[in-house]
């Protein structure tokens, strides 16, 4: 059964292509960051994340098939209204540290031993070419035109047809580049209070896109990580990573190819990761994220991962 | 998309005869909004609103001004709608929606709020 739904994984993404190039809705715009907590425990769908804009609360599903792993975000510039912050503001501001500040909690437990991690990412900076910028304000006055008139004659399709093409626009600068840090702690027992810090560490992920009609993003990662009692050797480590991937990008899917190198500073090893990506937007703000190759670890070291990620820009929610 | 209308008002202004009363209208947030703004039946103005001339205090004492701010949500990150209506020279200055307390969210991203204030002048 678990091999049957990770076959149907890259078969759905290579049948529903056809519909992602009708979809006018950035993935961009709807794709849930992974928990930085994850990132430390090396259990996220990806090493390198491209930096998006975080949504006011995220939830994520990994490992459905193996053992219980989930995680929560949530970014509290959002709770609160902002009446001087203008859309021209906040295209404008080049280092959206507060707006994209998000926090994070995630855990992994198995039958036995638990993982708790806390996390913290932002976005330092956000630089969109010149055209993009020229693009984005005559999309703008569009829309405040179309706005400027009765609410009884509000032309709807073409309000849509403007924010899709707006959203597309935004979700895509030419250079971002986030900052992330996280720590976890593991408990032998599952009792909570014998959860001791297992790892602690602090990474940045740089996305350029070199031309604004491909879709194709390179990036990049520089992470430290301190491992205590580490996983890979028994003693503590000190572990940088660093990799390059390139995400090839549709409006319903992205496909991202990485390698990650990790050096273990005080053992003196060095180790490798190799993993294909993808992510499918199935609703809005739900994302269906699958992952394949081979992790650091030299044992069990197999990527297979399935998961679900959804994000809420509301506050509330209503059951109808 | 769905289109969620908000009706607030009347509220008094006061201004004095001499002075002139300036309008100015902010969409926070990171939406994006347009305006149409009346004085009685007649449109005086439409689009975004910086600075707009109302006229004198004397000219505007008795008349009941309408805005209407339709505002689209196209932050992926909010669906909060924030709308400030500034009047300078005006008492009070500033009205600021949602007041404290209340909801002025849209359900969706995509979706629009439309805001209908209407004010009266008065002498101060």
């Amino acid at each position: 059964m678990k091999a049957f739904i990770l076959l149907l994984i890259p078969i759905s993404l290579l049948t529903l292509s056809s519909y992602a190039q009708e979809g006018v809705v950035n993935l961009n715009n709807l794709i849930v960051p992974t928990s930085p907590g994850f990132v430390i425990l090396d259990k996220s769908p990806a090493s390198i994340e491209k930096p998006v804009s975080p949504k006011t609360f995220g939830v994520s599903v990994l490992r459905l098939l193996k053992q219980n792993e989930g995680g929560l975000d949530f970014t509290p510039y959002w709770f609160w209204n902002h009446p001087n912050l203008t859309f021209k503001n906040y295209i404008d501001n080049r280092s959206p540290i507060l707006q994209t500040l998000n926090l994070s909690l995630a855990a992994s437990q198995g039958d036995s031993a638990s993982y708790l991690s806390a996390g913290v990412r932002t976005h330092l900076l956000r630089i969109f070419s010149k055209d993009k910028i020229s693009d984005i304000n005559a999309i703008e006055q569009d829309i405040i035109t179309a706005l400027s008139t009765d609410p009884d004659n509000l032309d709807l399709e073409e309000l849509t047809r403007l924010k899709d093409k707006l959203a597309a626009l935004t979700a895509e600068p030419r250079l971002s580049m986030e900052l992330a840090g996280a720590m976890a702690g593991f408990s032998a027992d599952n009792k909570f209070a014998h959860l001791a810090n297992k790892r602690y560490g602090a990474w940045l992920n740089v996305a350029y896109r070199p031309n604004d009609k491909v879709p194709l993003n390179l990036l990049g990662v520089f992470r430290y990580t301190k491992a205590i009692n580490g996983s890979i050797k028994s003693s503590d480590s000190t572990l940088i990573d660093y990799g390059i991937a390139a995400s090839y990008q549709q409006q319903k899917f992205d496909i991202q190819l990485e390698y990650v190198n990790r050096n273990d500073v005080e053992n003196h090893e060095h180790y490798n990761r190799l993993a294909l990506v993808g992510n499918y937007v199935v609703a809005n703000n739900v994302v269906v994220v699958a992952s394949f190759g081979k992790n650091f670890a030299e044992t069990e070291n197999i990527i297979a991962l399935f998961g679900v990620k959804f994000g809420i820009a509301n506050e509330k929610l209503s059951l109808r | 998309m769905k289109v969620k209308k908000v009706t607030k008002g009347p509220f008094t202004i006061a201004v004095n005869e001499t002075d002139p009363i300036v309008l100015s209208v902010t969409i926070g947030n990171a939406q994006i909004g347009g305006n149409v703004v009346r004085i009685g039946s007649k449109q005086i103005a439409k689009g975004e609103i910086h600075d707009l001339l109302l006229g004198s205090g004397a000219e505007l004492i008795g008349e009941e001004l309408t805005i209407i701010t339709n505002v689209l949500d196209v932050n992926p990150a909010s669906n909060k709608i924030s709308i400030t209506h500034f009047f300078f020279n005006g008492t009070p200055p500033v009205f600021s929606y949602p007041f404290p307390g209340e909801d002025m969210d849209v359900d969706d991203n995509g979706d629009v709020l439309s805001l209908t204030a209407t004010y009266t002048f008065i002498k101060k």
